[in-house]
């Protein structure tokens, strides 16, 4: 591999967010997909809306998953990494990820949506008993 | 001038499409608006990288939301509960809702919040009546769900069963099962209802229906 997986972040999360705050925002772009999830799971509807959640320490017991370069940089000679995050939200296991891009200096967020790693093996279980269907829970 | 660069790669083959997405509102029913999706040719990444969708998508939300609060305020009045009531019962100021009615006063996202919950639980009035007492308040709702599963919408009628046994291990309250055990299990037959053996009306069903409620409670 070209690249190695890090254990420690590739930035600093305060400069992050620090570009959250309201008259920084031109700083930090959004995916459709980022969107679309963080309405669908955590009723954050717009730009505004998910970066006043990351700003106003909305991300409860964060903890750092990995970094792993951008698979999609079409130039890798100029690197791209992604920090991932997991994150608590009420009852809620959230999954953020953003980049930094050198290119533009500027912050995108990649994913935000529920954790996957959220008792896999319980929720396996569950999927597999078809309670969520029985009980017409199932997205 | 500053030409579009993505903002991930830098390349500047951005395009642009047009999007039509539905934003729904709770009471509010839903609305389309078109938005711009940007796509960069490079990279593959998309997104609102001009952030040209923002005010649409926050205008439309706050639209819905004033219609949501009208909807919940008009449904209160069709079902003769008024809104000086309401604001009694919730120690509002009077007035407050006839101003959100009226938008003589933006709502806030609280209020709207609270209406919301009024609005799917209307015996939260009643608790707040009773001075948000937790002993009041847990029998409200207990007998809010028994009205809920006596309804005729929800508990089946002779009609909906005919043919078919009646089970009350549907409805799935074993308080219910044990009190329905004592007036005797209604038994459906294609010709007509029967209990026991004995013929009855629809009429008499229901009232067996609400002495069984009754009993459970």
């Amino acid at each position: 591999m070209y690249y190695k997986k890090k254990k420690v972040p590739s930035y600093k999360f305060l400069d992050f967010r620090k570009d959250c705050k309201k008259k920084n925002r031109n700083n930090v772009s959004i995916f459709t997909e980022a969107i679309k999830e963080a309405d669908k799971y955590f009723n954050l509807r717009t730009k505004n809306q998910i970066l006043d959640f990351i700003y106003n320490d909305g991300l409860k017991n964060k903890s750092f998953i990995n970094t792993i370069p951008w698979k999609k940089n079409p130039d890798k000679s100029i690197q791209i990494m992604v920090d991932a995050y997991e994150f608590i939200t009420g009852y809620k296991k959230g999954y953020l990820a953003f980049m930094y891009s050198n290119y533009t200096n500027k912050w995108i967020i990649k994913s935000f949506h529920l954790s996957e790693n959220v008792n896999s093996q319980m929720s396996q279980a569950i999927k597999k008993s078809g309670i969520m269907k029985k009980l017409n829970l199932e997205e | 001038m500053n030409k579009k660069r993505c903002p991930v790669c830098g390349s500047e083959e951005v395009l642009e499409k047009k999007e039509t997405i539905t934003i729904t509102e709770p009471f509010a029913g839903e609305d389309n608006i078109e938005i711009i999706e940007n796509k960069c040719s490079a990279c593959e990444s998309r997104g609102d990288f001009f952030d040209q969708n923002e005010n649409i998508i926050e205008e439309t939300i706050k639209k819905l939301k004033q219609k949501s609060v009208e909807n919940i305020l008009k449904y209160f009045i069709d079902n003769k509960i008024s809104m000086s009531s309401i604001e009694r019962a919730l120690e509002m100021p009077q007035r407050t809702l006839a101003k959100w009615k009226n938008k003589g006063s933006k709502t806030s996202s609280a209020g709207i919040a609270l209406l919301r919950f009024i609005r799917l639980f209307p015996w939260l009035l009643e608790v707040a009546e009773n001075k948000y007492d937790y002993q009041k308040a847990e029998n409200i709702q207990i007998n809010s769900v028994m009205q809920k599963i006596l309804d005729k919408n929800s508990f089946p009628s002779s009609q909906e069963w005919q043919g078919q046994y009646f089970d009350f291990e549907v409805v799935g309250q074993k308080g219910i099962i044990g009190a329905a055990r004592g007036y005797g299990i209604y038994e459906n037959t294609e010709e007509d209802l029967e209990s026991f053996g004995i013929e009855i009306t629809e009429e008499e069903n229901s009232e067996k229906r609400s002495l069984i409620a009754y009993s459970a409670v």
